[in-house]
């Protein structure tokens, strides 16, 4: 290579900038140089970019060091010709500090990359990519209905133009589609909005323009009051969830087969987040590994019962398979400066009987803290401390019980008391009462609705006890209520509630068995039609892995 | 002795092997991360070589951003035109119509959507590193 610019002025420069450029080149690609400088793992740079460094001196170092804030300052290289010249120049002597001199320099300590958190110094490109995504979503959803003839993905002008005038009103579609498809719908524009690094209140927004364009824009038929507030307030708590839960499968220092699973696992979970990282590359950038092990999540597998009475009759469903999740995210501390941030703290529980639809044994409960403010109790100290949480909770819930299939969605204030006796050794007492923006359940009686269900405005209340006691075990108990007013169907009033309660027991490290009888109950009360009083009582026994 | 390469030597060396501005200008031009305490700043002091600099990994060479801008444009100026035209459309009720008129104007929005996060996943080459942006480098390299 030398050889050929010979004819070239300066041939010994190229010689040299050669060399130059190799050992930068050296320096820069090998991630065990920067490891090995930091005494820390191997890092790559390029993505997260290096803005997500953080300096913090080691405590004994800022114990020696005068006082006085620890300045880091990035420097350009000047141009190339001077950059060249002092590569070529003549090294500098070797500094030989002494003991004290060390001992007062900072060191550089890397905390583990927060995958949940926003991007810092969000400019404009940041919203108009999460607003270009949702665009993307719909197009994507709109042309799958148009490839499959759904005569109402057929927009045309005449359509928008009344969809605009027209205002909303209340559709007829199933209740799993409103309850269900729909926030998931919604999950997959807000998860874009946190995946284009969006903070929470942000994306909240993308949940709401995402569905409020489908609404106007997507379909022949007039925009749905319904649709609007359970793919936006839906959206956004499994958005979240989902979203922090692929955050937990995600780790850019992995590499190989792994990575390639922890990233279609991912993009499984929040797919609008995985499709994000294939188009920016994400997905095979390298970085560091992060802080995981926040979520606590159980796999159950097992066999469910359902046994229902209706009119003094009891009726039993055979034995099915039984699949559920159970997950429980956080730890109820706050963090030490910022408090709570937005679902650092929920609770997941889904479960479907593999029986038959009719059977309907599939569940979907789902409560997040929202904003929450600690107070310590008790005089304990340090991870094992006590403490009370009082916040604003916001939950989706969807229930295809047998004898009233229900789902809502709703926030309110609540609160929640941990005590802490040691590892895997604690007890929450949790409490909330919240404002129903909408639910909706199944009725024999459903006035002018075309479809078989009413809709429900009201009131929830929900009541929690977990224990925690080590090898022994953990006991649960969960019960929601609802009492709401019928909106939309047969005027009247319903007030449904379900009661779980669970006990788990390790067997072996991390399997054990549980055994979880729940009640789901049914009163309604409708002006013009008779009463309906029901009760349906579910068991299951299951094997349990936690990881 | 401190060799200084004439500004005819580099020039001419980037003409011969275009390559080479993707490979060296980004290394010359890379930045520095001091670590230096305030009392060492004022005295002076330099930390040793290992702690006291950290170089950051070489980034990849910064493409032309008016070439992304042209893929944002077109894309909306293109998906605009195809959506008007969807929703121009008069179709009385015809369901072939409608079904072409509804394809150009959610056409319309996705090829103004999607080009417009392919063009912004452009603008951030040199800060990612995907296939897209590769895919980008490349096509910018040649202009």
């Amino acid at each position: 290579m030398c050889a050929s610019s010979r004819f070239f002025r300066g041939w010994r420069v190229c010689c040299a900038l050669w060399v130059a450029v190799a050992t930068q080149l050296y320096v820069t690609s090998c991630p065990l140089a920067l490891g090995d400088k930091l005494g820390k793992e191997p890092m790559f740079c390029s993505d997260p970019p290096c803005e997500d460094w953080s300096y913090d001196d080691v405590a004994g170092a800022r114990e020696e060091h005068p006082p006085g804030p620890l300045v880091v300052s990035r420097e350009e290289t000047p141009t190339s010709a001077e950059s060249v010249a002092q590569v070529l120049a003549p090294a500098a002597p070797p500094w030989s500090p002494s003991k004290p001199e060390l001992a007062a320099l900072p060191r550089l300590t890397l905390t583990p990359p927060d995958y949940n958190a926003p991007a810092t110094n969000r400019t404009a490109y940041h919203y108009v990519r999460a607003l270009a995504f949702v665009g993307v979503t719909n197009y994507t959803v709109w042309q799958f209905n148009w490839f499959s003839r759904q005569d109402w993905a057929y927009v045309t002008r005449e359509n928008v133009r009344d969809n605009l005038v027209g205002g909303f009103s209340w559709d007829g579609n199933k209740l799993p589609t409103n309850f269900f498809s729909h926030p998931l719908h919604g999950s997959v524009y807000f998860g874009v909005g946190r995946a284009s690094g969006l903070t929470f209140w942000e994306s909240t927004a993308m949940a709401l323009l995402g569905s409020a364009s489908w609404e106007y824009l997507g379909e022949t038929e007039p925009p749905s009051t319904n649709d609007l507030i359970t793919t936006t307030l839906g959206g956004i708590v499994l958005g979240e969830i989902l979203f922090r839960l692929s955050s937990e499968v995600l780790d850019d220092s992995s590499s190989g087969w792994e990575r390639a699973l922890r990233e279609v696992f991912a993009g499984l979970i929040n797919p609008g987040r995985g499709v994000q990282r294939l188009v920016d590359g994400a997905s095979w950038a390298s970085g560091r590994k992060p802080e995981t092990g926040v979520a606590h999540a159980a796999i159950n597998l097992g066999v469910d019962r359902i046994r229902f009475m209706r009119d003094d009759s009891m009726a039993a469903y055979p034995l099915r398979p039984l699949v559920a999740v159970q997950i429980a995210y956080g730890d109820w501390l706050p963090r030490e400066e910022d408090g709570f941030e937005p679902f650092d703290e929920f609770d997941l529980y889904a479960a479907l009987n593999l029986g038959k639809l009719s059977e309907l044994g599939a569940q979907l409960y789902a409560q997040g803290l929202l904003v929450g403010f600690s107070t310590p109790f008790g005089q304990d100290e340090g991870a094992y401390r006590d403490n009370n949480v009082f916040g604003l909770f916001q939950s989706f819930d969807f229930r295809g019980a047998r004898i009233a299939q229900f789902g809502g969605v709703g926030v309110g204030p609540g609160d929640m008391l941990v005590l802490r006796f040691g590892a895997d050794r604690r007890l929450r007492i949790g409490v909330d009462l919240q404002y129903l923006v909408l639910g909706a359940s199944s009725s024999p009686y459903i006035g002018e609705r075309t479809s078989g269900y009413n809709f429900l405005t009201g009131i929830t209340t929900s009541q929690e006890l977990y224990l925690e006691a080590g090898s022994w075990g953990q006991l649960g108990w969960r019960s929601k209520q609802y009492a709401g007013t019928v909106i939309d169907g047969e005027p009247g009033e319903e007030f449904i509630g379900h009661t779980r309660l669970w006990y788990e027991i390790d067997v072996v490290r991390n399997l054990g068995v549980g055994f979880s009888p729940s009640l789901v109950h049914r009163l309604s009360h409708f002006r013009t039609a008779s009463n309906v009083a029901l009760l349906q009582l579910e068991t299951q026994l299951y094997a349990r892995g936690r990881f | 002795m401190v060799l200084k390469p004439s500004f005819v030597t580099i020039l001419s060396l980037l003409l011969v092997k275009p390559v080479l501005a993707q490979e060296i200008l980004p290394v010359l031009h890379q930045p520095e991360v001091s670590l230096l305490t305030a009392p060492a700043q004022a005295g002076g002091v330099r930390a040793p070589a290992e702690e006291q600099t950290l170089q950051l990994p070489r980034t990849a060479a910064q493409p032309s951003k008016e070439w992304a801008w042209l893929v944002i444009g077109s894309a909306l100026v293109s998906g605009a035109f195809l959506a008007v035209s969807g929703l121009s459309a008069e179709c009385a009720g015809e369901t072939p119509c409608r079904r072409l008129a509804s394809l150009s104007f959610w056409g319309g929005i996705g090829i103004a959507s999607g080009g417009t996060m392919f063009g912004l996943t452009l603008t951030q080459q040199g800060q990612d590193s995907g296939v897209l942006n590769q895919a980008g480098l490349s096509v910018a390299g040649t202009f």
